[in-house]
């Protein structure tokens, strides 16, 4: 059974990504890559992370490819399609060199002689992560500053994806007090209109 | 565990099957002859005017990466909501879900506060600025 969802996860995966090279069309690409992530998160399934599998439906397959997609509607389409070849020679420079690092993992590996851990046993874990996340010896610290992550990403994206005419006016701005306040003056600063 | 996501697949293969059976139907059925007028696009009758592809807004983008940092919330909260209920110290329980989910809602309240959640910008924030 595991075996045979194994193949139709790993076919997933596979067949979506070389889509998502080959295909001329970035918004197909965009949804082949949908089923290449999906594929992946079968094969945590499988390999019993049932958490990291839905957070990966979750964040991946929803949230990132929303953000591409939209990536897609607000960038120029004269852009140009992408070059196909190029794509294909990257890759051929990247995937022999990725099974080189394969095969020297392989190698030390078995030099060294450690043996991989056994697959855990088929049990949800998402009660004992949730335990992980609360307890004050365990990952109680990091849960919460991960809050303080996402607040900054939360900030910093939302600030950095402003049109840059905002970003530059606000600057300014500040630009403009600030020189205000050094002479002492308030009133210099006078408003500049609606600004755009 | 597969053997818990069996629903998964069901409704994985029911809404595939429901999106397409009628598309399936639709080309076996209908009728086939195209003309021109046919391949553009519908605007309620009238000729389109202008390219399709247009460039889409950046607000857009601005709520998309606001939606995905909530996802992300979401992501981390599920196990805390998973062993909350059934959890010995609930107390400390309540409390850290209750300070992860204010740090977080402060970005939103920012990002509200400086008019990035306002689609019609209007720029009393920069006149406030500007005394």
């Amino acid at each position: 059974m595991y075996d045979f969802m194994f193949v139709i996860f790993a076919t997933f995966a596979l067949v979506g990504g070389l889509l998502m090279v080959f295909h001329p069309s970035i918004v197909h690409s965009a949804f082949a890559l949908v089923a290449s992530l999906f594929g992946v998160a079968g094969l945590y399934w499988t390999l019993g992370a049932d958490f990291l599998g839905v957070t990966q439906v979750v964040l991946y397959v929803s949230g990132v490819t929303v953000l591409l997609l939209f990536a897609v509607m607000l960038s120029d389409k004269t852009l140009g399609a992408v070059s196909i070849l190029r794509c294909a020679a990257m890759g051929l420079v990247i995937g022999p060199l990725a099974m080189a690092l394969m095969v020297t993992y392989r190698a030390i590996d078995g030099m060294v002689g450690t043996e991989g851990a056994a697959l855990p046993d088929p049990a949800p874990t998402t009660p004992a992560i949730g335990d992980l996340l609360l307890q004050p010896e365990g990952y109680l610290v990091p849960f919460e500053v991960a809050s303080v992550l996402l607040l900054i990403v939360l900030v910093g994206a939302v600030t950095l994806a402003r049109p840059m005419a905002d970003r530059q006016v606000s600057r300014k701005t500040i630009a403009d007090r600030a020189d205000a306040e050094a002479r002492g003056d308030e009133g210099a600063s006078a408003p500049q209109g609606e600004g755009a | 565990m597969l053997l818990d996501f069996h629903v998964v697949l069901v409704f994985l293969i029911t809404g595939t099957l429901m999106v397409c059976t009628p598309l399936l139907l639709g080309a076996l059925f209908r009728p086939k002859n195209r003309y021109p007028e046919k391949d553009m696009a519908y605007e309620c009758g009238m000729d389109p005017e202008g390219e399709a592809q247009v460039r889409f807004d950046m607000r857009f983008y601005t709520t998309a990466l606001i939606f995905i940092v909530f996802e992300a919330e979401i992501v981390l909260m599920f196990p805390w909501a998973r062993v909350y209920a059934s959890h010995p110290l609930k107390g400390l329980a309540l409390v850290a879900g209750l300070i992860f989910g204010t740090i977080v809602f402060f970005g939103l309240v920012f990002d509200w506060a400086k008019g990035d959640l306002t689609w019609v910008k209007t720029f009393h924030h920069k006149r406030r600025v500007q005394g």
